[in-house]
């Protein structure tokens, strides 16, 4: 169900700060071939070890990256199922003592995986990532709560689910956010739960499944995070890539952003 | 739908450039618009409708930054001023302005940003020069605007005109948003024309249910 709300004239404020982003990619790869998808490289085979191997913590201390540069670091990627999750459990430890910034692992969808794979509650898994390390939980994979393009796939988090791992995180103290991915002519949908941030992402057409040209206009992302901001007057924004440009900035802050996410580093398997 | 949006692809000659490459380069960006552009040469050029002429000559538009003193044989038919947007009263544009109006009749005011001025202080000025000189002789340079200024200064001073050339691509993607047509016109007195509209990614109503039950992997997990 979209909200129902007229466009709203743009203002200005001062611009929200920048908060550079380090991105460690677990995997390229991954089976679930979302339409919407810019980022993996499917991979069809059925023999989960033919899929190449994820990323080794080894890389984080032979990488030259600079990894303390960044102050919010994401743990992310495909859907390879090839390293179980407890994998995952030590390459956090390894990252935790790495650094001081806010370690945000995973997704909602990597999460549900996780869950189908390991039979875990959410509850176990958010407390055992907690434990090694982590700060919050990603929030890839929500915007079918706020898209109705993005559902058709497998794992897309209904609101139940949603309710749940949000319910999990909190019992654990893990930040658990919502995307929202802004495009033209892509209706904003119903957000039934307060999520602990959201994170609006303008929508990238290239190398994707969706028959669209188009990437959004400032005025789409405007509009957005407007709606956002109008339902949710206390959850922080933040705005990934917002683009260059200080004019664009003091726009998305008056629609009320209140941080720009901005790409630091990557470190790749 | 509401009016369209008025906008004037410009093109600015370098000042070196000799009669042949200028018409060449002229007539290559007219093509680019159906023949209907503006262009900013040093020198009078045949064949090209809508132009003016970046020094003083009797019976053309003189396009300029500054204005000085001209002599009898020199009166250019009226004046295009570009100006950076004033902010402020003490700002230099408007005395440049004060000076042009003894100079010829002004035709049109073009306002650019050539310095980092906030935009909320371009906003308030625009408001305060549209009230005093009517938005008809006012044209925003989207080239030195920047197209995240323009979107925003074309919703709060909907009336004003466009010009540049650059920044085509993020007009029509706020003409999408703001419902309104680019209609490209120059000069000349030829009639405009209304450029197509990007198309756009319909939405169309999901069928019933989720498609959740999507094999994962194989049906493996």
């Amino acid at each position: 169900m979209p909200y129902e709300m007229p466009w709203t004239e743009p203002r200005l404020a001062p611009s929200a700060p920048e908060i550079r982003v380090g991105h460690i990619r677990t995997t390229f790869w991954c089976w679930a071939r979302c339409a919407f998808c810019d980022f993996s490289r499917p991979h069809a085979t059925r023999n989960l070890n033919d899929a190449p191997p994820a990323i080794h913590w080894d890389a984080l201390a032979s990488s030259p990256l600079d990894i303390s540069s960044a102050s919010w670091i994401k743990l992310g990627g495909g859907l390879s199922l090839r390293e179980p999750f407890d994998y995952w459990l030590e390459f956090i430890r390894h990252l935790r003592p790495m650094t001081q910034a806010r370690i945000q692992v995973f997704s909602v969808v990597e999460l549900m995986l996780f869950q189908r794979e390991t039979r875990r509650s959410f509850h176990d898994l958010m407390a055992l990532l907690k434990w090694a390390g982590a700060d919050a939980l990603g929030s890839g994979g929500t915007e079918s709560l706020t898209h109705h393009v993005v559902p058709f796939r497998p794992l897309a988090p209904t609101p139940e689910d949603y309710g749940h791992i949000l319910d999990a995180g909190r019992g654990v103290d893990m930040e658990i956010g919502v995307s929202s991915m802004s495009g033209p002519g892509w209706p904003e949908g119903f957000i039934l739960h307060s999520p602990d941030f959201f994170e609006v992402k303008p929508f990238r057409p290239m190398n994707t499944h969706i028959p669209s040209r188009e990437t959004p206009h400032l005025m789409d992302l405007v509009r957005s995070i407007q709606i956002l901001r109008q339902n949710h007057p206390k959850t922080p924004i933040f705005v990934s890539r917002p683009g260059p440009g200080d004019d664009r900035r003091e726009i998305l802050s008056g629609a009320g952003a209140n941080g720009y996410l901005i790409h630091d580093w990557e470190l790749t398997p | 739908m509401r009016e369209p949006l008025s906008f004037v692809p410009t093109l600015s000659l370098p000042p070196t450039c000799g009669p042949e490459w200028a018409r060449y380069l002229s007539l290559s960006f007219l093509g680019g618009y159906g023949g209907v552009g503006h262009i900013i040469s040093p020198d009078p050029l045949e064949g090209v409708a809508s132009q003016e002429i970046t020094r003083p000559l009797p019976g053309h538009v003189w396009a300029t930054h500054k204005v000085k003193r001209l002599k009898r044989t020199e009166a250019p038919e009226s004046l295009s001023l570009w100006l950076d947007i004033p902010v402020g009263l003490d700002h230099p544009s408007l005395t440049t302005l004060n000076d042009a109006q003894k100079v010829a009749p002004i035709r049109r005011v073009v306002l650019q940003r050539t310095a980092p001025e906030p935009l909320a202080r371009l906003d308030q000025s625009l408001s305060s020069l549209t009230e005093i000189f009517g938005a008809d002789k006012l044209w925003l340079d989207a080239d030195s605007l920047g197209g995240d200024a323009v979107s925003y200064l074309l919703w709060h001073h909907p009336e004003l005109n466009i010009q540049g050339h650059q920044a085509l691509e993020h007009l029509l993607g706020l003409a999408r948003v703001l419902e309104r047509r680019i209609v490209v016109r120059d000069f000349s007195g030829r009639p405009s024309k209304a450029l197509a509209p990007l198309p756009t990614y319909a939405v169309p109503e999901l069928p019933r249910g989720r498609s959740r039950d999507m094999p994962i992997h194989g049906g493996i997990v």
